[in-house]
Parts: structure tokens; sequence; C-alpha cells
């Protein structure tokens, strides 16, 4: 399904093709039960957002709905609506010589975006070079791409515009794996102001921006929520190992965040977390990512070496082919550990933005400023509180 | 389902008569230059076309004999987009070592080599090694004799579409190896697809680390290189995929 090779290194093929086998009837009894829902409301609308909705979502929204669904129940679909003819300008926009360095960052991109889904490569049969009859020293780098694989020329068109449109993001490497995956769900005008929607409103600010500010506040925030609600990773995982000389975790869990698990999770177990994210913000990020942590608490603790303990933490969430477990021990079975609203998270980031700022200004100047003062008195509460 | 296998797990290899000397190294250089492709021809001699760009930071092992000693390179392949070296200034902070890549059909990806080996004199552990290579010389293989300088600053805009892209040398190979001699590091042109020169970096790196002193405990040695004089005492076997063939054990 998608496109995607199945199997690699992590995941052998009988692996997947018996989860496959198992998950079957829940995908049917989910089908069943999201028809009958649909069925409620006339002509096959959506229905407005309900507890009986978001659970719905929580199990898992079937494939032949879930683009449809992530672009109503995010707001992506309204942000649209509101806009019509914009996606188009922008694109118009984007052949402007001023945007040629994006232009070039996205090219070099664009074939290295699900290498190995058949929907992203063409048949071509020379993959790179052929050389000119003409006498002239020069060779052509034929790409099995953008004339021939018509998603490559949505995603380059998509990325393109977004770049335009937000000039303190441009292009970041990794949204070219989401939108990627978008394409499989939606049409290119929908999957760019589904973009636009997490960028803009699901993510929190600069996650994507030229200083990733947003990546190391977010990565704090969940240290600090391993540390606390699972002393014995946390205690692990401490920074006293990256001191050691080993890789810092946040390595691993940066990338989790930036792609929004795409190329980390296996493909149906990245599906059901984008059902949640779209809907519920990026707290499911967190709740996602502490889970993962979790699952694998006994081999975290047991591996001595910080090396290959970061080698673990970089494959484990690879092999997590059961969506269905990962999302209950998520939502239920975990529940106290990961759970944290978007107050809350709000509160924390926060709270790790000021410490991250602490932290840089020791760093960066000898004659340490003093940190800067919290801004509110709400600030001061969360430090107590956390 | 729970029992997450760990094709990680290092295996004791009970042959191997010494223990391996543990040294960081680095890989930096502008996005899609061949980085990754690198390490994935050194750790599995295997070649990936269109392979994925490293978000963040990724991380592997894998060891060479030199000589009599066993060296285990832990490499830190780093993500190539500007924005990213942001999230990390630690990248190569106590590396003993570090590849510089660029991309020999590509000028502009020297220049950021160049700008990265002097953030890495300037800032870096002051006894590292450092290595510039040019990569993707399969490109350009047999042409390059005759490199038409007048096809450097080609007219990049007709790339728009990526087909039909000229390929021609951009970096002459002596233009590169002479910057490399006058700021003392090593030089190699290396093609990840055809596994050409890439064994050859790592070993040179491996000859040029001054092993010797890192296996003395001094105190000193520790505050030069922090870290450097790690041992790693579990002797533990192969790296992720240790198949490569610079496995000496």
């Amino acid at each position: 399904m998608y496109g995607f090779r199945k199997g690699n290194q992590h995941l052998s093929l009988a692996e997947i093709q018996k989860f496959e086998v198992e998950y079957a009837p829940t995908m049917q009894r989910r089908r069943e039960k999201w028809d009958a829902l649909l069925r409620e409301y006339s002509n096959g609308q959506l229905p407005p957002l309900s507890s009986k909705v978001r659970r719905f979502i929580r199990k898992g929204i079937p494939p032949h709905l879930r683009g449809q669904c992530w672009l109503h129940y995010s707001g992506a679909m309204e942000y649209m609506k509101k806009n019509r003819g914009r996606y188009q300008q922008l694109v118009a926009l984007s052949s402007d010589r001023k945007y040629r360095e994006h232009r070039d960052l996205i090219e070099r991109d664009l074939h290295r975006t699900f290498p190995e889904n058949i929907q992203f490569t063409s048949a071509a049969p020379s993959t790179l070079v052929r050389r000119r009859a003409s006498p002239v020293t020069s060779r052509f780098r034929q790409q099995p791409t953008s004339s021939t694989v018509p998603i490559l020329q949505q995603l380059r068109r998509v990325l393109t515009a977004f770049a335009v449109r937000c000039p303190s993001v441009g292009y970041c490497q990794s949204l070219n794996y989401v939108v990627g995956l978008l394409l499989l769900f939606m049409s290119e005008e929908e999957a760019f102001w589904m973009l636009c929607t997490i960028v803009e409103r699901i993510m929190p600010e600069g996650m994507y921006g030229v200083k990733m500010e947003g990546v190391t506040v977010d990565q704090e925030v969940l240290m600090r929520l391993l540390e606390e609600r699972m002393p014995a990773i946390g205690h692990r995982l401490s920074r006293d190992s990256a001191e050691a000389g080993a890789p810092p975790v946040t390595f691993v869990t940066s990338h989790w965040f930036l792609t929004l698990f795409v190329d980390v999770l296996p493909v149906e177990s990245n599906l059901r977390v984008w059902d949640c994210l779209f809907l519920e913000g990026s707290e499911v990020l967190f709740r996602v990512a502490l889970t993962l942590f979790k699952m694998h608490e006994q081999q975290i603790c047991a591996i001595d070496d910080p090396l290959e303990l970061f080698q673990y933490l970089q494959n484990m969430p690879k092999r997590i082919v059961n969506c269905h477990w990962l999302m209950e021990n998520c939502f239920r079975k975990y529940t106290s550990m990961t759970h944290v609203n978007a107050k809350e998270l709000e509160r924390r980031r926060k709270h790790a933005r000021d410490v991250t700022l602490r932290r840089l200004s020791t760093t960066t100047s000898a004659a340490a400023e003093p940190a800067p003062a919290p801004t509110r008195g709400e600030s001061v509460a969360a430090l107590f509180r956390l | 389902m729970a029992d997450v296998s760990d094709n990680t797990a290092l295996s004791g290899s009970p042959s191997v008569p010494m223990k391996p000397v543990q040294v960081k190294l680095v890989l930096l250089g502008e996005a899609a230059v061949g980085k990754s492709s690198l390490v994935l021809r050194f750790v599995n001699n295997e070649f990936q076309e269109n392979k994925e760009p490293t978000i963040g930071a990724a991380f592997l092992t894998q060891k060479t004999r030199v000589e009599d000693k066993i060296i285990k390179f832990e490499i830190w392949d780093t993500a190539g987009q500007e924005r990213f070296h942001s999230l990390a200034p630690m990248y190569y902070r106590n590396a003993q070592a570090a590849i510089v890549v660029y991309d020999v059909t590509r000028a502009a990806s020297l220049d950021k080599a160049k700008s990265w080996v002097k953030e890495l004199q300037r800032q870096a552990n002051p006894n590292i090694v450092i290595a510039l290579a040019g990569n993707k010389v399969d490109l350009v293989s047999d042409e390059d004799d005759d490199l038409h300088p007048d096809e450097l600053d080609g007219d990049e805009e007709a790339n728009e579409d990526g087909d039909d892209m000229p390929i021609t040398r951009q970096v002459p190979a002596e233009e590169a190896r002479a910057y490399a001699d006058e700021s003392g590091l090593l030089f190699f042109e290396t093609s990840a697809k055809l596994g050409h020169g890439v064994q050859e970096v790592f070993n040179e790196i491996a000859r040029k680390i001054p092993i010797d002193q890192m296996l003395m405990p001094s105190r000193s040695g520790r505050a030069g290189m922090p870290g450097s004089n790690r041992i790693d005492l579990n002797n533990d076997g192969q790296g992720i995929g240790g198949r490569g063939g610079s496995c000496a054990c």
C-alpha cells in the first residue's frame, strides 16, 4: 500500500505481512464504523468534532478517508477555501530569480525523497549519466524525475511555493518528507495548505526556521518530561553521558519531531500518529516519543555502552510495525506517563525557552550575563510547578 | 512485537588480539555532497542511489586495522543543511578526526568545505586530523584532463527542470590538492558509488591519528583531547552492519 517497498534491515517482509494479516480485520471494522458514522450525516460529509469523532480518529482513520479527514479536522481545508487562488499565485512567483537558492536546495532533495517508493521513482532505464552525442565535453544527469514523475513535480511546486510564502522558513530539509507523504493522500494544492497548517499552526514557532530554536526548546521539554516521568530512562540518557562523549539523545529525537516520524516509524504507524497529530496538535509528538521510550525501557536500561545505546535509540522506532499496539500504549496503557495537554505544553515550552537562553548566554560569553528574567509572573509560577 | 530485537547488539569476537582504540570522526560538508554515502560505503560496503537526506545526525561505528592496531571509528554523520548546525555545536567537539566533503561537480561545495575547515582549525581540538574529500568523481571519471574553464559558470538557470543537467567537473583536483597542502589537510578524491578512494581516506586518517599519545592515560592528554584516551574495554566486536571489508578481525 502507498507504494513503499516493504521490508528492510530493521523489519522483514514476513514480519510486516504477518502483522497485516492480523490487522486486516481491525481495518475492516474501522472502515465499517466510519462509513456508518458518515451515513449519520447527510451526503457523506464529515461530522463536526465530537468526543466520538476524536475516539474514532485515535483508533485510526481508514486510508480512503485519511486525506479528507486530515484536511477537515486540522483546519487546512478552511484555510484553503479562504485563500482560493493563492497557491497558484505563489507557484507563479516562485520562478522569480530571487528564489533561486531555495529552488536549488529543493532540487537536490527531490530525488532523495522516498527513493524506494514506486510513486517517487520512474521506470526510466538509465539513472545517472548519459553522454551527449555532440563534441561538447559535458554530460547530463538524467535523473528519474521531474519531467517524468508527476509526484516529484508536485513536491517541487509545493515546497517552492511554501518557501515563497514563508521566508522565515524557506526550505528546511525534512519538509520534503512531510509533503511527500501528504501527496500520497491529497492533491497538490491541498498538500500545500496542509503544510502551511502544520508549520504555522500545529508545530511551535521556530521549528523549521533558520535557527531552529523551536527544535531546541521542544527537545528540552521532552528531556524534562522523560526525567520526571521515567526517571530510570531519564537518568540513563542524562546529559552526563553526552558529556562523556556520546552523541546526545536529542540528535535522535529532534529527527523524530522534524519529520513528524516520517521514515522513522513504519508507514502505517506513522499514519496513525498523523491521524491524531493533525487533530490534537503537537503534544501528540511528545506522547508518541514518550511511549517509544517507555516501550523500550528495559532494553534501554540494560545497555551500558553509551555508543551502543545511541545506535539502539536510532533504530528502535523502525521496528514498530504494530501501529495499533503503539497507539494503545500511547493513549491507554501508558497514558499517565505520556499525557500532556496543550496548556501544560505551552508552559513547559516557555520554561524550556528560558533554560536554553540561559544556557546559551553562559556558554557563549565568558562574562555570563544574568539569566533573562521570566517576562511574566506566569513563567515564575511555571518554574516552581515544574 | 514487544521483543524488539537489537540488531545493533555487538557480539564479542574473542579472536581479536587487542583492544580497539576509539576515534571520534565527524563528517561535514554541504548538503548532497555524499557524506552519508561515504559512510555507507565504508561501513557496509554498499551504495544507494539517491540516498535520503540526513536529518539531525546519524551515528555509526566501524573498525579498521592500521599496522598492528585496531581503530574503532565512531562516525558522526551530520545533516548538510546549514540551519541544522545550530542544533549541534558539539558535532565536532572532542573529535579526533574530520572528513570535510565536497562535490567535484559543484564549485560552491568546495567553498563551503573551506569554511568548515576554517571553523575546525579555529574551534576544534587542535590535534584534529582533517581530510578533504572531493566526492562523486565517477560523474567525471574520464574527463579529468579536458576541463573547459568556460563551463565552470554555465547557465545554472537551465538546470531548473532537473533534467539534462550538464555534469562537468567544477573543481580541478590540482586546485583542491594545493589548497589541502597549504592548509595541512589530507586530500582524496573519492567515489562512494564506485568505492574509489573511500577506504583510503579512513586508513590514512587512522595512520595519522596520534594513537600512542592517546593510549597514554595522562591528564594532559585528556585535556588536549578529552575522551580520547578512552579505550574500549569491552572489545565489543563489530559495529552496526560491520561487514565492511575494513574490519580486520
